[in-house]
């Protein structure tokens, strides 16, 4: 019987799997860096669920609050139009064949006594993991209004070029 | 749930990175495809920390973010000097840049 945290780990790589297909098969570079701070957003939630809750918000801080931004700003924003993307025959094939070939040795290998370590946040009182669901508000607020903000200036330019 | 679950979605991500990489010629996804491989790398190492290593993993996991970092400021300053050169962003014609 599959368990109710197999399935939900199942579901997370699932949509992180998918989100990093993406970020080469849309043809918009804006959209491709939705993808990629989707990657980042699922990866802080797969360490939230190995029991992480600080790993998840230095990555929810880093990777979504710090390199998506500059990568919204700095080279999507900007660059709007379209471009060639990448070979969808070559992409899917090769990661696939990339994938068996790493993953080939795991067949071989007896997993060890599993332990249940976790990096402790020092001098935060309380039990951290509780203030996790508030940082993923905050992000996805953070998200949704930086990218109102750059759609809000590209109406605002094409208003200004039709005046 | 087993840690090769963990294994196979890093190296899931890793492959998918890699042939990121292979498969587009365009500047801009190249970095975003390492990026993808830079996520992989923590992904893993975070789950090998998690069920294995006895020890700390802040300093290995700030190494790889301050890469990443540093390789987005990279792509910016290189983004924002193409478009002012107004140079081609395919990589396999980027010996024009010597010029």
């Amino acid at each position: 019987m599959v368990s109710l945290d197999t399935l939900l780990f199942i579901a997370i790589a699932a949509i992180e799997i998918l989100a990093a297909y993406s970020i080469f098969l849309f043809r918009n570079l804006m959209h491709s860096a939705i993808a990629l701070s989707t990657v980042f957003g699922i990866t802080s939630l797969v360490f939230a669920f190995l029991n992480q809750p600080l790993l998840a918000v230095f990555q929810l801080f880093i990777m979504v609050g710090g390199i998506s931004v500059y990568i919204f700003v700095g080279v999507a924003a900007p660059g709007l139009a379209r471009f060639k993307h990448a070979r969808v025959g070559v992409l899917v094939p090769l990661s696939i064949l990339i994938f068996a070939v790493l993953s080939y040795p795991l067949l071989s290998i007896a997993f060890g006594p599993q332990s249940d370590n976790t990096v402790q946040p020092g001098g935060i009182a309380g039990t951290f993991s509780s203030w996790l669901p508030l940082f993923y508000l905050i992000m996805l607020l953070l998200f949704a209004v930086s990218l109102g903000a750059i759609l809000l200036i590209k109406m605002a330019r094409a208003h200004g070029a039709k005046k | 749930m087993i840690p090769l679950f963990i294994i196979l979605l890093s190296v899931l991500v890793f492959a998918i990175g890699a042939a990121g990489i292979v498969a587009s010629r365009h500047f801009v996804m190249i970095i975003l495809a390492m990026e993808v491989m830079l996520v992989a790398a923590t992904l893993l190492a975070v789950g090998f920390f998690y069920y294995y290593a006895d020890g700390q993993i802040v300093l290995l996991l700030f190494s790889i973010w301050a890469i990443a970092a540093v390789e987005a400021i990279a792509l910016i300053a290189f983004y924002q000097y193409m478009l002012k050169e107004e140079s081609t962003m395919d990589v396999t014609k980027l010996s024009g840049l010597r010029d």
